[in-house]
């Protein structure tokens, strides 16, 4: 089967599901029953993805997403439950560098050795083989028996031998996470030269740092199935996003216990209601557009007389991270504080804030009580962004010129 | 017996494709299992050659007294007998856990894997030819001498290694998925070892018993081989004993093809 000119794989309503077994002599034994007995669990949940060639594509996702899966379904390790894949080329897969490598044998033995499993004649190694010894760069230890590598050594080797035997595909799983910058900085190079060449390679990786740095596709699969897919700044943003949110998730459920209402002596001093976020047009939101007005208002109610009254707020981002918080001691954010009930409306002028969730805390302060009263307590809004800008919480800005 | 059929046929293929990786991946094995000591493959028939002598010594020296035994002494009736069992007792336990021990080329490569079994018991059969060699060579000068009868050890040779290959595909399949076949496999072979004429002769049996040691195939090589060996005679037991090891051997083969094709598409799921 060949994928389409345009395209080095082509992956079709691909499911992987296993069947997992309290003891694995269960699984022998099924071999015998006409009905399986074991549980079905699904990795992968209707697939569908294109990988056109000469691109550099991104796979993200939490560990147990089913990354791996893909990938060794493409690679021809496993197969599919149902659905197709269409590969063009040869792969050579880095799933793992260092397997494969015999302790006992020395380097230049591995190679051969690494190169015979992957079905490659010894007279094509013969030919390559300076050029995997210059790439490893290891020096003396090429003949010395792999059990006295580090492991720095070892992975060099195996990434030697695998972007050296000329493939059409390079699939690298999680590999660069070991060895030292140098040799990180070559491998990347590696990969850079067989883009320029039109090959396609599919990246995993845990480092979304190296992530941005290289690949120009994404595909974020969550739970077996495609969240995302296409150019990588939208995907690696929406990912981000929701790595933050989980965490803050995690987080917000340990806080949950410490989070107590607003006490009755306060409430019998000032009260607040009626808060709501709204667009500069007056429509209640929670969604903005990147850049929009952020307008926020609700009423108060001075029951007892207190001196100077300033509001506050703060931004976090769905981590809690705080991004911004306004002065609670600035003058210039003094509201009437003369009893009665009053109505106050904030604008919050074109955040420069990137896509993603945040959160709106706010107070009224007197701060020479130290009393304040909450009026919005880690409220969510988010952000939506058309054009790409770059990652991270916000947008500077910049201009330049070569001189 | 449809998948049975598929899965032979899967096994067949794919070893028929990759005969050459196969040759080579044996030769790596065979460095591998001895590389790093002083004498290398020398321990291929250091080894079995310790076991020998003591074998020699408890059951020649201590309970035989000495006693010849076929009209030749009790060493040179055990060479042919142990030497083939050194061989398949390593192709049951080393082959049999073939699959599971080079687990890396089935989850991280691309990799014909029913050629595993088969490559670690031509690896086993490299060493088995080494001790065989110089075997061979005492029981001519020391033994009955070369005669034309000699040229079945040939036969034998190849019936031991064809059934030693179907029995690592099969039970190395079984012990992919289940780490308790290969303990299993290695108490059995124990067992084996006692109940298959390789230290007693097959004459000291009779009646419903004889037949139960005849029925065990391990039984039908080792006699070969010490029949091709020591007995200027043609072929062991009878034609109908061979056609009953060929027709068990070819039970076996459907056996591990269904199995096969039943349990490798969990392979890179369960390693």
């Amino acid at each position: 089967m060949a994928a389409s000119p345009r395209h080095a794989i082509r992956v079709r309503n691909l499911t992987k599901s296993y069947r997992i077994y309290d003891s694995s002599l269960g699984r022998a034994l099924d071999a015998f029953r006409r009905t399986p007995t074991g549980r079905a669990f699904t990795a992968l949940d209707d697939v569908t993805l294109d990988f056109p060639k000469g691109e550099v594509i991104a796979i993200v996702g939490k560990n147990g997403s089913g990354k791996s899966t893909l990938l060794k379904i493409i690679t021809g390790v496993t197969s599919a439950t149902s659905g197709t894949v269409e590969v063009d080329g040869r792969i050579s897969a880095m799933l793992e560098l260092t397997s494969g490598f015999d302790p006992e044998l020395t380097g230049v033995e591995n190679v051969y050795l690494k190169a015979v499993s992957m079905g490659i004649a010894r007279a094509e190694i013969d030919q390559r083989m300076a050029a995997i010894i210059e790439f490893a760069d290891i020096g003396e230890h090429i003949t010395q028996p792999v059990r006295t590598y580090s492991s720095g050594m070892k992975s060099r080797l195996g990434f030697a031998v695998s972007v050296n035997v000329d493939p059409d595909i390079l699939i690298v799983d999680e590999v660069l996470a070991v060895g030292d910058d140098v040799f990180k900085l070559k491998c990347i190079d590696a990969m850079e030269e067989f883009r320029r060449q039109g090959k396609t390679i599919l990246f995993v990786s845990h480092s979304l740092f190296t992530v941005k740095a290289f690949c120009t596709l994404g595909v974020w699969i969550d739970r077996g199935r495609i969240i995302e897919q296409g150019e990588l700044g939208p995907v690696v943003l929406a990912y981000e996003d929701f790595l933050r949110a989980e965490r803050a998730r995690t987080k917000r459920k340990r806080a949950e216990d410490d989070d107590v209402d607003t006490p009755q002596e306060k409430r019998d001093i000032v009260e607040v209601s009626g808060f709501a976020m709204r667009t500069a047009a007056g429509d209640k939101a929670t969604t903005f557009a990147y850049g929009e007005d952020i307008v926020f208002e609700f009423d108060y109610t001075v029951k007892r007389p207190v001196e100077a009254l300033t509001f506050c707020y703060t931004i976090r981002n769905a981590e809690q991270l705080e991004v911004y918080m306004a002065d609670k001691r600035n003058p210039a954010n003094t509201v009437d504080s003369s009893p009665g009930t009053h109505h106050l409306r904030v604008r919050l002028k074109s955040p420069n804030l990137l896509a993603g969730e945040y959160l709106l805390s706010g107070e009224l302060w007197n701060n020479d009580a130290g009393f304040y009263v909450g009026y919005s307590n880690k409220r969510p809004f988010r952000i939506e962004q058309q054009d790409y800008l770059g990652t991270g919480i916000t947008y500077v800005g910049h201009e330049f010129a070569n001189e | 017996m449809g998948a049975a059929w598929r899965g032979l046929r899967e096994i067949a293929v794919s070893n028929a494709r990759n005969v050459r990786r196969t040759l080579a991946m044996a030769r790596f094995d065979l460095t591998k299992r001895y590389s790093g000591s002083l004498l290398g493959v020398g321990w291929a028939v250091v080894r079995p050659a310790v076991f020998i002598a003591v074998y020699w010594f408890a059951i020649s020296v201590g309970l035989r007294g000495g006693k010849p035994i076929e009209d030749v002494p009790y060493i040179l009736w055990l060479i042919p007998g142990i030497v083939p069992w050194f061989f398949l007792n390593d192709a049951l336990t080393i082959g049999g856990t073939a699959i599971r021990d080079h687990r890396h080329l089935v989850t991280k490569m691309v990799f014909p894997v029913s050629t595993i079994p088969v490559f670690t018991v031509i690896a086993l059969f490299f060493a088995h030819l080494m001790l065989l060699m110089p075997s061979v060579l005492i029981l001519a000068l020391a033994g009955p001498g070369f005669t034309v009868h000699t040229l079945q050890l040939l036969y034998y040779m190849f019936a031991t290694l064809v059934f030693a290959s179907v029995v690592a595909i099969l039970i190395s399949t079984l012990s992919a998925v289940s780490a308790d076949v290969g303990h299993m496999v290695r108490s059995f072979t124990r067992v084996m070892f006692w109940l298959t004429p390789i230290i007693w002769p097959l004459s000291s049996v009779h009646g419903t018993l004889r037949w139960a040691i005849l029925a065990n195939p391990l039984t039908y090589l080792i006699e070969g081989y010490r029949h091709a060996l020591l007995r200027p005679d043609w072929l062991f037991g009878s034609l109908r004993y061979t056609a009953y090891f060929w027709g068990l051997t070819g039970l076996l083969m459907l056996i591990a093809g269904y199995l096969y094709h039943r349990l490798q598409p969990d392979f890179a799921d369960v390693l």
